[in-house]
């Protein structure tokens, strides 16, 4: 099968190159060498957002059932953000149930992009940053900056990057659906 | 009385969680198609089984309901549309889109229809008003895969065009993977509704035949859901939908036989109340009840924690693994026990009264579920013992066909069998009721009952099963038969009237766990009394 030309892989492939060809603002991605059906992807904090300056990376993962179904997607760098779990997982419509099948790569990768300074904070993946979302902004926008910084100081560790993919595999799909374990003990509290 | 002023105290704001909130009931239930009323229903001298309007509510009301299978249904359905696209001028996908929204009540559509802002009622029902609907895609290209074969493309009116696999693609994913019948558009953000038709032709062929099954499928379980007066028949292949007389209807029985619980499913559970059985079934899956069994019966040695099973009623225990002596009461040594018969030097210690107490309490709680339990699962076994019956009478009835005897004169004995499967299953559901009973004067009244029906229904099983097939003297046996069946009806009827009249007057009282639940129930089942 791995070596025809399905539906899924096609799509894909056109994705890639409307992403390469009309590249939207502050976002890169590309599958990975040989395989076309996992991505990574780099999505930087939008401008006058304590986001702003953050590179954060992510990896999708895609079914031959794509487009009619969602991949899934993660945050590789630690994002501290109300609809964000702890192990990377975002908390967003139109990768569940308001999913269509119009969307494509570059539709998540600005959603989500969008979703950094639009949280919905009636969704919390993190308790405690949707709190001081509301409660707290000054706090809220320290730690924000905290994991923008760290942000780019992961980026020279490779191995620790390779890490957290490997970890992805074990905790999958199901992070997002709002009872994640972990929701109520973000990173960021610990320090 | 006391427990009627509680009751009513808190029944204004109990959401019931059985038959839900019936306001807004469409079309064909309302109230006045019950012509029930209570006044002819309170003596006991019309015989069980001869239903009359008056029959009691929890007794299987079998003249008043009707079957309908999937395909009745669906073509039900389709008459629908077409008669509503030819009166409203709208076409047959549009028309059915709009019934669907109006729970597939003529009425309801006709009257909004007529009185209601187009623009909001068509945005309601997700649909496109024919004025509006386009007849080409807005874009060239299908916007899920990107074929750009413009001949290739179809859309649904709003102009999003996909290609055709695409859509089939997108189809088999929401009826197959998400069982959905309610489909939307595929474009983001677009929620016009793919009708029937556009399903259909797009699931032409052998090759989408399974899909397309799921998909009518689909259809037909949302009709029935959409109805509060139709059920689909829980038992195993049995493909009728039963239409009930109106949403509160208590027990019915299907076409197929069967007889079941309109409000909550399962089989017809007269006389308790679907939340005792609810609580009664869940009770009997949990394991609680086995660790229950495990505090009275065992304890843990307090040297080595191995545990120890108590059988006899000597209290002086000894570890089979570390061979330690203690005592069972105080769980301390044996040792200054043993001087004198009974020296539990701990015995009014507060600590351990509170657990001597938590284990005396926990084993008669034990003891009294497993006297319950031990006899509704008796029931149950014999009645499934007694389908054997069936063969058995049958048999003896063509025999006495072959004596002469007509057809209608032998029904007897099957009817026979029936009162007795029936007699059987309410007894078994009356050790639910009996679980959750407090032991008032009317509890008394109420064991005396089952007992009595007990008694009849094992003299008319006895009969059946050991007697009847032996016998030469037919005419004596049909005698018999026929009294045994109507001391046992009568008994019957009996019991489940006096229970009824407990709901109505609410003169039982329960376990307190339950009774709190029970309040929203009796009250729903008094207001079904009145309709
Ligand atoms: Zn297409
Ligand atoms: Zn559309
Ligand atoms: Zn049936
Ligand atoms: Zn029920
Ligand atoms: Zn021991
Ligand atoms: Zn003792």
């Amino acid at each position: 099968m791995s070596s025809s030309i399905t539906p899924a892989r096609k799509r894909l492939m056109k994705d890639f190159k409307r992403l390469q060809e009309d590249p939207p603002q502050g976002i890169m991605g590309a599958p990975v060498e040989n395989d076309i059906m996992t991505w990574h992807a780099v999505i930087f904090g939008p401008e006058g957002t304590p986001f702003e300056d953050g590179a954060f990376k992510l990896t999708l993962t895609f079914t031959e059932d794509y487009p009619n179904k969602a991949p899934v997607v993660k945050f590789v760098s630690r994002v501290y953000h109300p609809n964000v779990y702890k192990d990377g997982s975002i908390c967003l419509d139109i990768l569940q149930n308001k999913w269509s099948p119009t969307y494509n790569i570059t539709g998540i990768l600005t959603s989500i992009q969008s979703l950094l300074d639009e949280p919905n904070p009636n969704s919390p993946a993190n308790a405690e940053a949707a709190q001081l979302y509301r409660e707290n902004r000054r706090e809220y926008e320290r730690k924000v900056r905290d994991c923008v910084e760290e942000s780019w100081s992961s980026d020279e560790e490779e191995e620790e990057d390779e890490d957290e993919d490997g970890q992805d595999g074990d905790d999958d799909d199901d992070g997002a659906d709002g009872d994640a374990p972990d929701a109520d003990k973000p990173d960021a509290a610990e320090q | 009385m006391d427990d009627e002023e509680t009751f009513m105290a808190m029944s204004d704001d109990e959401e019931f969680p059985v038959g839900g909130s019936d306001d807004e009931d469409f079309g064909e239930d309302n109230d006045d198609v019950m012509v029930d009323d209570d006044d002819d229903d309170g003596d006991d001298e019309a015989m069980f089984g001869v239903e009359e309007s008056g029959a009691p509510t929890l007794l299987v009301d079998e003249t008043q309901c009707t079957f309908i299978t999937a395909d009745e249904l669906i073509a039900q359905q389709v008459h629908l549309i077409k008669e509503i696209s030819s009166v409203l001028q709208l076409p047959h996908g549009t028309a059915r889109v709009l019934l669907e929204h109006f729970g597939w009540s003529k009425e309801q559509l006709m009257e909004r229809y007529w009185t209601e802002d187009h623009d909001k009622l068509f945005a309601d029902a997700r649909c496109i008003q024919p004025k509006d609907m386009k007849d080409q895609c807005d874009e060239d290209m299908c916007s899920i895969c990107g074929n750009d074969n413009k001949e290739e493309l179809l859309q649904i009116g709003c102009g999003h065009g996909f290609c055709h696999e695409c859509w089939v693609a997108y189809l088999e994913e929401k009826i197959l993977s998400q069982g959905k019948q309610s489909i939307e558009c595929p474009e983001y953000n677009c929620n016009i509704l793919v009708d029937e038709s556009t399903v259909t032709s797009l699931l032409k062929g052998p090759a989408h035949a399974e899909t397309l099954a799921r998909y009518y499928e689909r259809v037909a379980d949302a009709i029935v859901d959409s109805k509060k007066t139709m059920r689909w028949c829980p038992a195993p292949d049995c493909k009728f939908a039963v239409i009930a007389p109106h949403s509160k209807c208590k027990m019915v029985k299907c076409k197929c036989g069967f007889e079941f619980c309109f409000q909550c499913g399962q089989e017809n559970h007269t006389p308790v109340l679907c939340l005792m059985l609810k609580a009664w079934l869940k009770k009997c899956a949990d394991d609680s009840e086995t660790s229950n069994w495990l505090q009275a019966h065992t304890k843990p040695c307090p040297k080595c924690a191995s545990v120890i099973e108590k059988n006899g009623g000597c209290n002086h225990m000894s570890c089979r693994k570390c061979k330690h002596e203690f005592c069972w009461i105080c769980l301390g040594d044996w040792e200054p026990h043993g001087s004198s018969w009974f020296n539990c030097t701990r015995f009014n210690d507060s600590e351990t009264a509170v657990v001597r107490e938590k284990v005396d309490a926990s084993r008669s709680l034990l003891k009294r579920y497993l006297f319950y339990f031990d006899r509704f699962k008796n029931h149950q076994s014999s009645r499934q013992f007694e389908e054997k019956l069936v063969k058995a009478v049958d048999w003896k009835m063509k025999q006495m066909q072959k004596q002469g005897w007509g057809w209608v004169e032998v029904q007897f004995l099957i009817q026979a069998v029936a009162t007795l499967q029936q007699a059987r299953r309410v007894l078994q559901y009356t050790y639910v009721f009996a679980y959750y009973l407090k032991k008032t004067p009317q509890c008394l009244i109420f064991e005396e009952n089952q007992a009595d029906l007990q008694m009849q229904t094992e003299r008319l099983s006895e009969y059946l099963e050991q007697r009847a097939a032996k016998m030469d003297d037919l005419h004596n046996l049909k005698q018999q038969v026929m009294n045994l069946r109507a001391y046992c009806e009568h008994r019957l009827q009996k019991l489940v009237e006096h229970v009824e009249e407990g709901y109505k007057v609410g003169f039982w009282e329960y376990d307190e766990k339950i009774a709190e639940e029970m309040v929203g129930q009796v009250d729903e089942f008094n207001e079904s009394l009145e309709l």
